[in-house]
């Protein structure tokens, strides 16, 4: 499993998302996050359907599938969460 | 030892019964409040406040208190608290109330003697008219009485300053400009071009207020706009209470593309300017676009304190005072974001959480003004 992060720097809710991923992934050293902007990365913004609402974080299985996907702000509790329960998907 | 002739006392008794004003000569015994209840655009109005002016500047044991009865609820119950006090039924102003003693309409000369001459009685004599209670004062323990209608006023300017400009999701342009400021490492550059965009929102916001100031003060004694303001108040409470129930989500939503790209494109460019005065410029320029876009989207609550704000009778100065007040809570969050982004070059957001709050106590405030506009104007007006 990996999880596809979506943000721009503008955007408020992504600010306050960014360290909390940063301790998550430093606790968890084996989670595969990807960052992509949504200004420079339209390709990815749009392959993945990020609507008009940010930030993003889309939940993918080992097939590039998607499991599920968070739109705002969430503690950091919910998101431990949710990696335990997909990390083996 | 000497003896007063029968004539010499007779002589006194004359002089101390008929001319008490020598016998007054010293110090007056008394206070005297003098009630002047008066109505913007009355003309004899203004010619009463002339005299009652002129008259101030002779006495130092006088205190005038002056009504506008014509636009201020508050102000009409006192006249006819007062009027009724005194046993009469007076419906017309100017009036000044000294004692019992009521002085209506104005005379060139009469209007003046007749105060005078109650002002000569009252300081000898004691009040026997209707005194003002002074219900407003409250005793709070360490600080004593404190009259809270002097904190209402700044209190509400500070309250909804801070809800009209707590907007996170609005601040992305200032985030962007920030982001590429940071980029720059230039500490001088970051301050005045992130200041001058600060700096120059405010003004727009100032001028924005200012404009519906003297609008609500030109039309302050038209009743519908009270109420046709209330009403907004109403529906913007609820449009507010709405959003707060009807939305879980966080985030921001973003604005469209054309948009962001053509602001950013901007920033980038100003930003590299290497004349910093071309650079101001352009930053103004920028600040000025930006916010003229979002007052149309932002009249409700300067229309609403505005209209509060015109209520309350201040002189020009105390008026800008209270704008000036506004402005800088209504720009906090940026200030704050800016200010903390500056010392640790670090882009820090606030969370959007924080705006269903925003919405449900602005909601909540809303709809009590626009209760209180409709159908008790007076709690608004705190002076």
């Amino acid at each position: 499993m990996k999880v596809l992060k979506f943000g721009a720097v503008w955007c408020p809710g992504c600010l306050i998302m960014k360290p909390r991923w940063a301790e998550i992934e430093s606790e968890l050293p084996w989670l595969n996050t990807i960052y992509f902007d949504y200004d420079k990365d339209k390709e990815a913004v749009e392959k993945w359907e990020v609507k008009d609402v940010l930030p993003v974080f889309i939940f993918v299985d080992s097939n590039n599938k998607e499991i599920t996907r968070l739109i705002g702000e969430f503690p950091k509790k919910k998101l431990l969460q949710l990696i335990e329960k997909y990390k083996d998907k | 030892m000497h003896k007063f002739s029968y004539k010499t006392i007779i002589f006194f008794f004359i002089i101390f019964l008929f001319f008490p004003s020598l016998t007054n000569a010293e110090e007056p015994l008394y206070d005297v409040d003098i009630h002047f209840f008066w109505g913007n655009g009355c003309p004899h109005c203004a010619k009463a406040e002339k005299v009652l002016e002129k008259i101030e500047k002779k006495y130092n044991n006088i205190t005038i208190y002056d009504y506008q009865v014509y636009s201020n609820a508050t102000n009409q119950k006192i006249f006819e608290e007062m009027t009724e006090a005194i046993g009469e039924n007076i419906e017309y102003i100017p009036c000044i109330i000294i004692g019992t003693r009521a002085i209506v309409g104005f005379h060139p000369t009469l209007t003046k003697t007749k105060v005078i001459d109650a002002i000569e009685y009252y300081s000898y004599n004691e009040n026997d008219g209707p005194i003002l209670e002074d219900e407003k004062e409250v005793d709070v323990p360490i600080f004593g009485k404190i009259d809270p209608t002097n904190f209402s006023l700044p209190l509400i300017t500070i309250v909804l300053g801070t809800l009209d400009g707590f907007n996170p999701c609005a601040m992305w342009v200032l985030l962007f400009l920030i982001s590429v400021l940071i980029g720059l490492k230039d500490r001088k550059k970051m301050w005045v071009l992130g200041f001058t965009f600060l700096f120059t929102s405010a003004l727009i916001y100032f001028l924005f207020m200012a404009a519906w100031l003297e609008f609500m003060l030109i039309l302050e004694m038209l009743v519908w706009l009270r109420l046709l303001i209330g009403l907004v108040a109403l529906i913007g409470g609820g449009i507010n209470l709405k959003s707060y129930f009807n939305s879980n989500e966080s985030g921001c939503k973003v604005v469209d593309e054309e948009k962001r790209t053509k602001i950013f494109n901007k920033i980038n460019k100003l930003t590299k300017e290497n004349k910093m005065h071309l650079a101001i410029i352009g930053i103004i320029t920028l600040a000025i676009s930006v916010n003229m876009i979002e007052l149309i989207c932002s009249a409700g609550l300067p229309v609403i304190y505005t209209k509060i704000l015109a209520m309350n009778e201040l002189n020009k100065i105390v008026y800008y005072g209270y704008l000036l007040l506004y402005v800088l809570f209504f720009l906090l969050d940026d200030l704050i974001i800016f200010s903390i982004a500056m010392l640790t070059l670090k882009l820090t957001g606030i969370s959007t959480k924080y705006s269903r709050y925003s919405s449900l106590i602005g909601g909540i405030l809303m709809i009590i003004i626009g209760i209180l506009l409709i159908i008790k104007p007076e709690w608004l007006m705190f002076g």
